[in-house]
C-alpha cells in the first residue's frame, strides 16, 4: 500500500472537465495537510470551478492553485512548466510529488489518414499530446531531482487501448497514446525509484467521447453508441476512483498499462 | 499460394533519407528492380549526398529512369513544406503512367540520446523531433495517397522504417522509441483505412550505417557496450542487405498489410542463435 496521506505536490493537466477534473477533486482528498494541488488547463473559469470543489473536500491547509495554459504553442507551454513550479520554494517541506498527464485531444476524427496534410495542426496535436507532456515531466525532475534518495515521486499518464488497437479515424489518438506508452516505458527503465502509472480509464462519459461520434466511419460509430449503453460505460468519477485505489494499492507495475476495468472487477474485452 | 508481384514495372518511387545509410541502398536497390519509364524523387537534407546517390545509380543502373533529388529538412516546418509543394506540385503536373507507386519513409534521428528521458526539457526541440520523424511521414503519406485517388488500377505501397525501439524499451531511446511507436501505430490505422494500399512497417534489423554508429553517443554506457556486441555479430548488416530484404518482401507480396516485416524473417536469418 503507497501511504497517499502525506505533504504532497501534486500536478494535474486537463483538470478543467471530465475525466482530469475528477481525478483532481479525488485525489487531493487524499493528500495530506499541506499539501499543493495544481490544476492546469486552457480554461480558467472551469479550473477554479475543480478548485472551489477541491475546497469544500479538504483541510484548509492544503492550497489549490489554478494554471490556466494553452498547451498549443511552444511558448506558451515552456512558461506553463515554469508557472506549474513557481511556488515551490524549498522541496523538502513535500514528502511526494505526483504528476498526472491527462490533458489530451483525439485529432480531427472528423478525417482520415489520407486527409491529413496539414503541418500546423499536426504540430499542435503532438505539442499537447506528446512534447508537452514530456517536457513538463523533465520540468517535474529538474525541480524534485532523481535517484535514489530523491523525493519520492509518482507520474501518472492517461493512456487508452488506443494505444495497442488500430481504429479508423483514431490515426493521430491512437499514435500519440502508443508514443508515449513506450516513452514512459523507457522512463520507468531510467528511473526505477519512481512509480509510473499508465492508467486505461475505460470508455467514459465525457466531452472526448462524445467526440468520436464526429468519425465518418461508420462501424466506429456504432461501436460507440454501443459502448454508451452498456454498463461498462463508466462515468468520470468511477474511472478516477479506480485510479485512486491503483495508487494507493501501489501494485502496478511502472508503465505497464493498467485498466480501470480490471481495477473495478469488471469484464470487458 | 500468394504470387510474387514484379517490381519490374513502371514504377514512381519516393525515398526519403535517400542521401546515404539505408536511404541511398534502398534508392539504389530499387533503381536495379524496377521498369523502364520509371522515376525516383529522392529527398534528404544534403544536396552533396543525393547527388552521391543519383550518382551511384547511374553508374550501376542501366534502366532508364530519371532522378529528381530534392534537398529538404524535414524537422524545418517551412523546409518540409517547401518539399512537399516541389514534389507533389512536380507530380500533380505530370500524366504519369506508372503500374506501381511506392513511398518509402526512410529518413529518421536517433534524437537526443546524449541524455536521460528525463532530461529531455526543451519542448520546441521535441517539436521538431516530432516533425521529422512523424508528423513528415503523415503529411508526406496523405498528400501521395491524395495524388492517386482510388485508383484501382495503380498498385500503392508504403513502407516505413522502423525499430525493434518500436516495441522494446531501452535506455536512452526515448524519443527514438517513442516515436517508432508512434508511427508504428499511424501506419497500422493507414492499413486499416486504406485497403487498397499495401502498408509495410519494415524493421530493418541491425545494420552497418552511420545512424548506428551514432549510438555511441547514448549516454547509458550499458547501451554502448550493447550496441558494439552488436556489431561484432554475424547478423550486422550492410544497407543492401537490409534494403533488399525489404524490396524482396514487396515483390513477393507474402505480408499483411500494417504488419510489421523484419529483414532477418525475409532473409530467413535466426539471430537468437
Amino acid at each position: 500500500m503507497a501511504d497517499l496521506k502525506v505533504t504532497t505536490f501534486c500536478v494535474v493537466t486537463g483538470a478543467s472537465r471530465g475525466i482530469g477534473k475528477e481525478i483532481a477533486i479525488q485525489l487531493a482528498q487524499k493528500l495530506g495537510p499541506n499539501s499543493s494541488v495544481q490544476l492546469v488547463a486552457r480554461n480558467q473559469q472551469a479550473l477554479e470551478d475543480t478548485a472551489d470543489k477541491i475546497r469544500e473536500r479538504v483541510d484548509g491547509s492544503v492550497q489549490v492553485r489554478c494554471v490556466a495554459a494553452d498547451l498549443s504553442n511552444v511558448e506558451s507551454v515552456t512558461n506553463a512548466n515554469q508557472e506549474i513550479f513557481d511556488n515551490v520554494k524549498d522541496i523538502s517541506t513535500f514528502s511526494h510529488a505526483i504528476l498526472v498527464h491527462n490533458a489530451a485531444s483525439l485529432g480531427d476524427t472528423s478525417k482520415y489518414a489520407r486527409e491529413l496534410d496539414d503541418v500546423d495542426s499536426l504540430q499542435k496535436f503532438c505539442l499537447l499530446n506528446m512534447s508537452g507532456p514530456i517536457s513538463l515531466t523533465s520540468a517535474f525532475f529538474k525541480v524534485f531531482g532523481h535517484g535514489k534518495d530523491s523525493l519520492r515521486k509518482t507520474v501518472v499518464q492517461l493512456t487508452s487501448d488506443n494505444g495497442t488497437t488500430p481504429y479508423k479515424t483514431m490515426h493521430v489518438y491512437c499514435m500519440a497514446k502508443a508514443g508515449r506508452d513506450m516513452f514512459f516505458r523507457v522512463m520507468a527503465l531510467e528511473e526505477p525509484e519512481v512509480r509510473i502509472l499508465s492508467y486505461d480509464p475505460g470508455a467514459v462519459d465525457t466531452d472526448m467521447f462524445k467526440q468520436t461520434l464526429s468519425s465518418p466511419d461508420k462501424d466506429l460509430v456504432s461501436t460507440v453508441g454501443d459502448i454508451s449503453k452498456q454498463t461498462y460505460f463508466l462515468k468520470p468519477e468511477q474511472s478516477a476512483g479506480a485510479l485512486v485505489k491503483a495508487l494507493e494499492e501501489d501494485k502496478y507495475e511502472n508503465a505497464t498499462v493498467v485498466r480501470a476495468y480490471d481495477e473495478l472487477g469488471m469484464k470487458v474485452d | 499460394m500468394k504470387m510474387p508481384l514484379s517490381l519490374r514495372v513502371p514504377t514512381l518511387g519516393i525515398v526519403t533519407g535517400a542521401s546515404r545509410g539505408i536511404g541511398r541502398a534502398i534508392a539504389l536497390q530499387l533503381a536495379k528492380r524496377i521498369g523502364p519509364s520509371s522515376s525516383l524523387y529522392l529527398t534528404a537534407r544534403s544536396k552533396q549526398g543525393l547527388e552521391e546517390t543519383a550518382h551511384v545509380i547511374s553508374k550501376e543502373v542501366n534502366n532508364n529512369i530519371d532522378i529528381t533529388c530534392i534537398s529538404s529538412d524535414l524537422s524545418n516546418e517551412k523546409s518540409a513544406t517547401k518539399l512537399t509543394d516541389n514534389l507533389f506540385g512536380d507530380l500533380r503536373k505530370r500524366k504519369p503512367d506508372f503500374s506501381h507507386a511506392i513511398l518509402v519513409h526512410n529518413a529518421a534521428t536517433l534524437g537526443p540520446l546524449g541524455k536521460y528521458s528525463r532530461e529531455v526539457s526543451d519542448a520546441g526541440d521535441i517539436q521538431n523531433y516530432c516533425l521529422l520523424n512523424i508528423t513528415s511521414p503523415i503529411v508526406l503519406t496523405s498528400l501521395f495517397l491524395q495524388l492517386f485517388g482510388e485508383n484501382s488500377g495503380l498498385r500503392k505501397t508504403v513502407v516505413q522504417l522502423t525499430s525493434r525501439s518500436g516495441v522494446l524499451p531501452q535506455k536512452t531511446m526515448h524519443l527514438y522509441g517513442m516515436g517508432k511507436a508512434a508511427r508504428d501505430m499511424y501506419f497500422r490505422v493507414v492499413a486499416l483505412e486504406e485497403p487498397q494500399v499495401k502498408v509495410m512497417n519494415f524493421n530493418p534489423g541491425f545494420v552497418n550505417t552511420e545512424m548506428f554508429s551514432g549510438l555511441q553517443g547514448s549516454v547509458d554506457a550499458d547501451f554502448r557496450a550493447s550496441r558494439i556486441f552488436l556489431s561484432e555479430q554475424s547478423y550486422f548488416l550492410k544497407p543492401e542487405e537490409s534494403a533488399g530484404a525489404m524490396l524482396t518482401a514487396v515483390e513477393e507480396d507474402k505480408f499483411e498489410s500494417g504488419a510489421t516485416v523484419l529483414s532477418y524473417d525475409v532473409m530467413d536469418i535466426d539471430i537468437t542463435k
